[in-house]
């Protein structure tokens, strides 16, 4: 038996509410849970947009169609010329920057009514070179509100304007410049779905994209979007974000659980990944736990939900440029899972101190001897899609590859063969490793059969009765077949090799015994010297005792070879 | 004087070291820590006893006796652990101790 202790070799936390890095979002925990598809699956998707320019007061656009009641709205409302700020009371001024006498920026959002107009503009006295560019968001959009990602500001050098943030599922960033030429604008963005170029045709000076980044980047990976002037600008971003970084970092730990069904805080599950490479192949694991540690400061721990472990087999846990969700799962998905491990509501929690969940059943089988075990840990609410009035979370330390560990117990198959009691069977076995499988003490026939290579050292002192080694090719073996008493049959084998000797000691002829061809009658009296039967080498004199009793036939000896002497 | 904690945190987070470098001086550290622990060490509230304590590369593999599957092959392990009284401060601001023999203890218990 051996006992393998593998620490976290990666962990990853998601946490779908929008404002769990304590920016204001308004998503709560249940119209997550009650739009779990759509957020999820469909994400935010971009219906339509359209653009207006002129050197007038009072900027504005009209839509091509009427929003959808319900949809987001964005507006950037830019200006050339001047820094001159605009108004609308119909929507809300989500960031804003500019230079005095040269730009500004401003991103504003509403959210479509029933027979929402196409027809916005905002109030403005000074008529000065303006854009104004209208898009609709559907899907996840429809239920989130827009946040500011990257607050207005004036980049001074004019070289590049980078937006970089993380947990992105759609944004809208947006560059003006000052004067002239607005230089080029290139768009060297990476990591992301798909970037569509905003409409700004009137006029170089401004630009924008709305980004779909992939669903996969919750968090843990930058989402950057970078663009090259070489003019002095002002930039923003604004959009939908799909759980927090700072989770992973902050200052509450790696959440597990949702926040109240009316709050906005937590929706939160975590992957941790535990490489077991080292477990042999061929062992057997026999007993799985897990052991966490909590947070290192405020602690939380749910008084009505267990903390589950559920087995994610071998998959990734990291962010990557796709679509599949690797950490977080709907309650079905979950159901579809193999629990591993839990901890019951109510139980003590204490910040830094390590936990060790009680195993299912299931959790020796649900051990990667090839490569990652990794584990989904999400609440028994998570499971069941139950919401509550109160906070159901737990939240574990951040500290990777030190305080979350497994401990497994394995135990090779065959570990030793030497006591087996009647004849085992071993079959479908290809390989093993550092065995030493000892024989003698075998009871009866074996039978190895489909083994294909033994390395192996064993004696064999005491063979007792038949014992056949059919079908196996022994190579370095050292085997000492001394006493055999009787005839032995050691069939099949088709090679021995690195023994230069091979010494049987027969003993004491005490019955007839076929030496190929040729049969030896024991007769009275002795061999007075060596003689040679043909085709065999006696190595000494053999004694013959005993007298002739009967007529005694040397087929096929040649006589002058040997002397009998009656 | 740094603690081997406060080294090994100093090497993790050292953005000049490239990772093959991070890992070869981790080893050490972990070498330095582990075979600083003075056999034979009993594990307090269970029957073992570690009787030897041998680290190859990442591998910290001990032996022992009492009841226990041995060997106990710890991969990767920390060397130490998080102590609200300690006084070697983790970058995120938790509080450690550098204690090989408490990981080896922690460890044992998991799987009693």
């Amino acid at each position: 038996m051996t006992t393998s202790v593998f620490y976290d070799a990666e962990a990853r936390t998601v946490d779908l509410a929008q404002n769990a890095d304590a920016s204001s979002g308004n998503v709560t925990v249940s119209t997550i849970y009650t739009n779990l598809n759509t957020m999820l699956d469909t994400g935010v998707t971009l219906v339509q947009q359209v653009n207006n320019s002129a050197s007038t007061t009072n900027p504005n656009a009209t839509f091509a169609a009427t929003p959808t009641n319900g949809n987001a709205m964005i507006a950037l409302v830019v200006r050339g010329a001047d820094n001159v700020a605009s108004t609308n009371a119909s929507w809300t001024l989500l960031t804003s920057a500019g230079s005095a006498g040269a730009r500004r920026l401003e991103v504003w959002w509403r959210r479509a009514g029933a027979s929402e107009a196409t027809l916005h503009t905002w109030t403005n006295g000074t008529a000065a070179l303006w854009e104004v560019t209208l898009i609709e968001y559907g899907g996840w959009a429809a239920y989130a509100d827009p946040q500011t990602i990257i607050a207005g500001g004036n980049l001074t050098s004019g070289t590049i304007a980078t937006f970089t943030d993380t947990g992105i599922l759609e944004s809208v960033c947006a560059v003006v410049t000052s004067g002239g030429s607005a230089g080029t604008f290139t768009n060297t963005g990476t990591n992301t779905e798909s970037v569509t170029d905003l409409p700004f045709t009137t006029t170089t000076r401004f630009r924008a994209m709305s980004v779909d980044a992939y669903t996969n980047r919750p968090t843990g990976q930058t989402n950057q979007i970078t663009w090259t002037t070489n003019r002095v600008s002002t930039r923003a971003q604004v959009g939908w974000e799909n759980g927090a970084q700072s989770q992973a970092s902050g200052a509450f730990g790696r959440i597990i659980g949702n926040d109240a069904q009316t709050a906005t805080a937590f929706a939160g599950q975590v992957g941790l990944r535990f490489d077991t490479s080292a477990i042999p192949d061929v062992d057997t694991v026999t007993s799985a736990t897990m052991t966490l540690t909590a947070y290192n400061g405020t602690v939380a721990w749910p008084s009505n939900t267990s903390v589950n472990a559920y087995s994610l087999a071998a998959a990734a846990i990291a962010a990557d440029n796709s679509n599949t969700r690797a950490v977080w799962k709907k309650p079905t998905e979950i159901q579809a899972l193999t629990r591993v491990a839990s901890r019951a509501a109510g139980s003590a929690w204490v910040a830094n101190t390590a936990y060790t969940w009680t195993s299912d059943s299931t959790f020796p089988a649900a051990i990667n001897k090839t490569g990652n075990t990794t584990i989904l840990l999400a609440t028994g609410d998570q499971q069941t899609g139950t919401l509550r009035s109160t906070q159901e979370i737990a939240n574990i330390s951040t500290t990777l590859g030190s305080v979350h560990y497994l401990t497994v117990i394995h135990d090779l198959v065959i570990a030793r063969a030497g006591g087996l009691a009647s004849a085992e069977a071993v079959s479908g076995v290809t390989r093993l490793v550092n065995v030493l499988l000892r024989i003698g003490g075998k009871a009866s026939d074996e039978a190895f059969g489909g083994i294909g290579r033994f390395d192996l050292t064993a004696p064999i002192g005491s063979i007792t009765t038949g014992e056949q080694f059919g079908g196996a090719a022994l190579t370095g073996l050292l085997a000492r077949v001394g006493g055999i008493p009787s005839a032995e049959l050691v069939a099949g084998i088709s090679s021995i090799t690195t023994q230069a000797f091979q010494t049987i000691d027969v003993g004491s002829i005490s019955s007839g015994e076929t030496f190929g061809s040729f049969t030896i009658y024991k007769v009275g009296g002795s061999v007075v010297a060596a003689h040679t039967v043909t085709g065999i080498v006696v190595a000494s004199a053999p004694t013959v005792t005993g007298l002739v009793s009967a007529v005694e036939a040397l087929t096929g000896v040649t006589a002058s070879t040997h002397l009998l002497q009656p | 004087m740094a603690t081997l904690l406060e080294q090994w945190w100093a090497v993790q987070n050292d953005p000049d070291l490239t990772s093959e470098m991070k890992d070869s001086l981790i080893e050490s550290l972990r070498v330095a820590a582990y075979e600083s622990i003075e056999l034979p060490v009993g594990i307090s509230g269970t029957s073992v006893v570690v009787t030897s304590v041998t680290v190859t590369g990442a591998l910290v593999e001990c032996d022992g006796t009492g009841e226990f599957s041995w060997p106990l092959r710890l991969y990767s392990p920390p060397i130490g652990i998080p102590d609200s009284e300690g006084t070697e401060i983790a970058p995120d601001g938790s509080s450690w101790r550098t204690d090989p023999i408490e990981v080896v203890a922690d460890a044992v218990r998991s799987a009693l």
